[in-house]
């Protein structure tokens, strides 16, 4: 979801910014062994290249190359591979495999392309053949294999095109969950149970004492409860019935969610990551008080449980359940109850290894509250406050209160950012191919005006056509009328329309976040895409250097500039070594925000980081940045512990760079994708309002996010021309997938009056109900 | 082995012609043997089903070594050696010979109560499990047989007993396989020499159908390598298998008695998993689909000891129960995360208010490399219900 990012990538084909990632060394390595040869990535970098532009001679001259020069090693590392890699230092070490087998694909795609089908089709089964283990890295955040997308395209050929429907490999019965036993307490009394021990430090534990009793009052697979949920008549025939058969993780998006419940809770996966997912089923299937039951058993019992994303990296199952708690009695003020001082703090629980984590856990307690007096309570006095710290001397600056809370102020009023990621991509363009045009600038209708922001027209009635009760207004428009104040926008590689922004402005009161990436993706820091850019190589350093200050010196006295923003996800590698060397990368990120000052004392500088990866070194290289911001996507809770974790580590103010989810819920119609947006919109705004300064319970330091994104863009799953269903990666979204041509707020119908026809979805709405409030 | 084909070729003649002449089911029918002497007109099965280690086996059809009746009985010397790399063997009386359930040749022994047969050690000591059916049910073979029973594990006296397998309530309607033994090496360390003789199916009216007994505590999944009370076998391998070696004869300080079980866990990721884990089955390799669960319902917890071999191993969950298949697990607990230590620890399953009422999975054990990324070696002994 690199929005700005992918656009500058125009070389890269299919999964659209395909690229096989060398690590530095590698190259060298690859070079040693054949000395006089380019590496194998060097020439698949190129290849995707020439294919990108339709050189087909070049396209093939540089995989034939590859394939002769390397197709051996490639072998004998497929053979020394006993499964799929998994970890990405797993996936590197075979580096020459990723690259041949990218090569065969590259191939595959040029043939497709030229109507050879059977060259295609021989080209895709050769790597489904021989080079099945083989990977390949997508800039937007994710390996894939190579093999699979081979089968896809295979599929293509066989069927004309490709619409890749997930599998319903489990029971898909309709079902609700009815307990057997409920237990006998709505909110356990743990303390009738057992002993909690050691509260607030890395020795925590509750000691169970009366094992039978706790059970009783917990009810159906609610830990230390195993037992009911066997018993339970509707679990012996659901087994009768084989509705159990399957993963259980294919269960966790079945509508059979009484099969879903037994299923987890008789699971083998770590106890306290299956509760966490018992709960998610019981939440869905409405059964709110033994959801929470679910969650709050994680965190007494299993506190540091963690398991890993799509992405590799640790999550913390008792975080997200207490995320979970939060939101579940914030959405329903009915059941009268807060949780309090519950925290969990995992140290050194900022990198990719969960060996040396420390788990520091405070279960809490739950206490009843009038949802009406709480409203009534009173907030400070932030006349009365005085000011601990303030960052910039113009009229933008971030300041910190005595109470320790955050605020952004724009010409003397505080500001929430309320910001949408804004790139209206025409149907059927696609940076892949070389046919991405600069929405900055286009004009199709030739009438003087630029498309998106002045042409687009509401289709209100979804007929995919402009009637006469639709008129022209312009995204402009409908983005102030939303409510959002303010856009992301990156200098780099095209620079922006000028003009354009300052309408924006001046017209629709709509300021711009101006971004610089940092050397991610090589931009800026002049380096080679292997090894990439070099946070302690001079030449590097020096080169983003006057890359930021030439924005910086460009922009600074526009009245719409909102504040600076650093980089985008640098922290997880690709093209540049942050990821290798964070402390490198922090400690320029500071000298560059530093001399941002000298020369622009009137704005804030802020960093946009990939969650919270690498925050414990961000805190203390980072002092002259003023925020941190990074790209999350947790669901439809919001950011859980993000918030007290950048307070605690760093103590900055917060904003979200990046965060969103699809309106496509497979399985299920139009209305339910939307809701199931707007949904995890409403509830990610909700977290980060409640973590605004002078919230009762929150982290204070919240400045606001940045939505992501206004339009869906239709190239980012495979065809340009097609609204492609394709669930990309396993995430926290309705349907359990991120369906990348889905995101925005607004659709584009069928495409054909693309890109002037917009159909607002719910989460449009909810936004503008929250925002114009 | 030319004694045993001939011995098979006698079976095989007179089988058919047993098949017709006899009908268990009837009144008449008080008894329906196995073996009775080597050639007898009476036997019905052959003792041609080799399994495990049938090269640490050897059979003597015709010993005169104090049979218990007639002239002869049969002797068997099972030498431990693990010629096979079992750690296993066993025979089977068949019919026909070699039949696996592949070719018809079941009886309809339906009406009968009870097998007898008449056993001795040696020296006494010997541990024997034996059992009746079982033929082709799992996997499933073309003519499986209708059921299957078994006892043991026995220890043998150095005299003549009478043992009795109940198959009162069984389907007794196809058994093709009419009598096995089995033996360990690890419960057999020296071998075993012992005798059998008069092997029969009879029928007893007053016997009543065996029901599920509530196991006795304390009720060992590990108590040391030979012992018999051993009920649980280290089976499952889960997730990176070909990480984890198992000894389950360690001498490195036992807790208690001659031997404890030592683990090594590589963290090679062999298989990809990540992770490892082993259950503890009866009978081996059961995922639910035998029905051979144990009634644990007394037992209120599981102890066990358990030491690292440098400290810090840590062990995401050691726990009882969980299996899921056609027969599941009546209910599982578990412990977890824990960090071992040198020295030697208790730990505890509460099993209080648990269904324990069928256990398949006795004991099991799991962990990850993200925890142990250079492996791990730990110990453990004493694995009990209480």
């Amino acid at each position: 979801m690199k929005c700005r990012t992918v656009q500058l990538i125009s070389a890269f084909v299919f999964c659209q910014l395909a690229m096989v990632f060398l690590p530095a060394g590698q190259a060298g390595a690859g070079l040693y062994a054949q000395e006089a040869s380019p590496a194998a990535a060097e020439l698949i970098e190129k290849a995707w290249a020439a294919h990108g532009k339709r050189d087909i001679e070049e396209t093939f001259r540089l995989t034939r190359q590859c394939i002769d020069l390397y197709a051996g090693e490639a072998r004998r590392q497929q053979a020394g591979l006993k499964g799929m890699p998994q970890k990405a230092d797993e996936i590197k070490s075979v580096e020459v495999l990723n690259s041949v087998a990218v090569a065969f694909f590259i191939q595959g795609e040029s043939y497709l392309r030229q109507g050879k089908l059977d060259e295609a089709r021989q080209a895709f089964q050769t790597i489904i053949d021989t080079y099945g283990y083989a990977q390949a890295w997508d800039q937007r955040g994710w390996f894939w294999s190579v093999a699979e997308v081979s089968r896809q395209s295979l599929q293509k050929i066989a069927g004309g095109s490709i619409d890749i429907e997930q599998k319903r490999k489990v029971s898909q019965l309709p079902t609700r969950i009815v307990l057997y036993d409920p237990g006998k307490e709505d909110l356990v009394d743990y303390a009738k149970y057992g002993e909690f021990k050691d509260v607030g430090t890395d020795r925590y534990r509750y000691v169970i004492k009366d094992q039978e009793g706790l059970s009783a009052a917990a009810g159906e697979g609610i830990y230390p409860n195993t037992t009911s949920v066997r018993w339970d008549p509707e679990f012996k025939k659901a087994q009768k019935e084989k509705r159990l058969e399957g993963d259980q993780w294919d269960f966790m998006h079945s509508p059979d969610l009484q099969a879903a419940f037994f299923k987890w809770a008789t699971g083998s996966e770590p106890a306290g990551v299956r509760l966490f997912y018992i709960g998610l089923i019981l939440e869905k299937a409405g059964l709110l008080k033994h959801a929470l039951k679910a969650y709050y058993a994680v965190v007494v019992h299993y506190p540091g449980a963690y398991g890993w994303t799509y992405f590799k990296s640790p999550w913390y199952a008792g975080q997200a359940a207490l995320a979970k708690i939060n939101h579940l009695l914030r959405r329903n003020p009915q059941l009268g109850l807060k949780l309090v001082d519950a925290d969990i703090k995992i140290e050194n629980g900022f990198d990719y290894i969960v060996a040396n984590d420390i788990v520091i856990a405070n279960p809490g307690r739950f206490v009843k509250v009038n949802g009406l007096l709480e409203k009534l309570k009173p907030r400070p006095n932030k006349d009365l406050l005085s000011i601990k710290k303030r960052s910039g001397k113009g009229r933008v600056y971030v300041q910190q209160y005595e109470t320790g809370d955050w605020e952004l102020i724009v010409d003397g009023k505080p500001f929430s950012v309320r910001a949408v990621t804004y790139a209206p991509t025409r149907v059927g363009q696609s940076p892949d191919e070389g046919t991405m045009t600069n929405w900055m600038e286009d004009d199709f209708n030739r009438n003087g005006k630029i498309d998106g922001p002045y042409d687009a027209f509401v289709d209100k009635n979804k007929n995919n056509a402009q009637d006469a009760d639709e008129p022209t207004v312009g995204d402009f428009s409908l983005m102030r009328d939303m409510g959002v104040n303010s856009v992301r926008i990156y200098h780099q590689p095209r620079k922006p329309n000028k003009e354009l922004l300052r309408d924006l402005y001046k017209n629709y009161g709509i300021m711009t976040i101006v971004g610089d990436f940092l050397g991610k993706y090589t931009l800026g820091s002049g380096a080679a895409w292997n090894p990439g850019t070099d946070y302690r190589n001079q030449e590097h350093k020096k080169n983003m250097m006057d890359s930021v200050l030439g924005m910086v010196r460009e922009y600074k006295d526009e009245p719409f500039v909102l504040f600076w923003l650093l980089g985008n996800e640098n922290v997880y590698g690709y093209a540049c070594n942050a990821d290798k060397d964070p402390d490198a990368f922090f400690a320029f990120v500071n000298e560059v925000a530093r001399r941002i000052k000298e020369i622009d004392p009137d704005h804030p500088v802020g960093i946009c980081s990939g969650d919270v990866l690498y925050l414990d070194k961000f805190g203390p290289n980072c002092p002259d940045v003023d925020i941190f911001g990074a790209n999350a996507y947790r669901g439809n809770y919001g950011f859980g512990s993000f918030w007290r974790q950048v307070r605690d580590e760093a103590d900055k103010p917060a904003f979200i760079t990046e965060y969103g989810c699809s309106a496509y819920f497979e399985g299920k119609g139009e209305e339910a994708g939307e809701e199931g947006q707007a949904d995890y919109h409403q509830g990610s705004w909700e977290d980060i309002k409640n973590n605004m300064a002078f919230v009762d319970g929150g982290a204070g330091n919240a400045l606001g996010g940045i939505v992501f994104e206004w339009l869906d863009e239709w190239w980012k799953g495979y065809e340009p021309s097609i609204h492609d269903k394709k669930g990309t990666w396993v995430g926290p979204f309705p349907d359990g997938y991120m369906h990348e041509e889905w995101l925005g707020v607004c659709a584009q119908g069928d495409g054909r009056l693309s890109p002037f026809l917009r159909q607002l979805r719910t989460a449009y709405y909810t936004y503008k109900q929250e925002w114009k409030k | 082995m030319k004694k045993i084909i001939a011995v098979m070729l006698v079976a095989v003649l007179l089988a058919p012609c047993a098949f017709a002449q006899d009908k268990p089911g009837t009144a008449a029918a008080k008894e329906f043997w196995v073996f009775k002497d080597k050639g007898a007109r009476e036997n019905h099965f052959v003792p041609s089903g080799w399994m495990g280690d049938y090269g640490d086996v050897k059979l003597n059809d015709q010993s005169t070594d104090n049979p218990y009746s007639g002239t002869t009985c049969i002797q068997f010397v099972y030498t431990a050696k693990r010629t096979q790399g079992q750690g296993w063997a066993g025979i089977s009386w068949q019919n026909p010979a070699n039949n696996w359930g592949s070719k018809k040749g079941g009886f309809d022994l339906t009406g009968m109560s009870k097998l007898t047969f008449w056993a001795r050690g040696a020296k006494g000591g010997e541990v024997l499990k034996f059992k009746v059916g079982g033929i082709g049910i799992t996997p499933k073979a073309t003519y499986p047989d209708s059921t299957e029973a078994e006892i043991g594990p026995v220890e043998l006296t150095d005299t003549w007993k009478q043992y009795a397998i109940n198959v009162v309530g069984k389907d007794l309607s196809y058994i093709s396989g009419g009598f096995a033994w089995v033996a360990t090496a690890d419960q057999n360390l020296e071998g075993a020499t012992f005798y059998l003789d008069d092997i029969k199916f009879e029928v007893d009216p007053a016997l009543k159908p065996e029901g599920r007994k509530q196991e006795a505590m304390p009720f060992y999944v590990y108590a040391d390598r030979s012992s018999m009370n051993n009920h649980f076998i280290p089976s499952g391998w889960m997730g990176d298998y070909g990480d984890v070696k198992i000894d389950q004869a360690s001498k490195e300080d036992p807790y208690l008695g001659d031997t404890c079980l030592r683990i090594i866990y590589s963290g090679k990721a062999t298989q990809g998993a990540r992770w490892a884990g082993m259950y503890w089955q009866n009978p081996p390799n059961n995922w639910g689909n035998v029905d051979k669960g144990f009634d644990l319902s007394k037992a209120q917890k599981l102890t066990f000891w358990a030491r690292g071999a440098k400290g810090g191993e840590r062990i995401e969950e050691f726990k009882v129960g969980g299996l899921m298949g056609e027969f599941s697990d009546s209910d599982t607990a578990g412990v977890g995360p824990v960090i071992l230590t040198t020295e030697w620890q208790q730990y505890t399953i509460d099993l209080k208010g648990k269904d324990m009422s069928y256990i398949i999975g006795g004991f099991c054990w799991s962990m990850n490399i993200d925890v142990n990324p250079d492996g791990a070696t730990f110990y453990l002994d004493e694995i009990k219900y209480e």
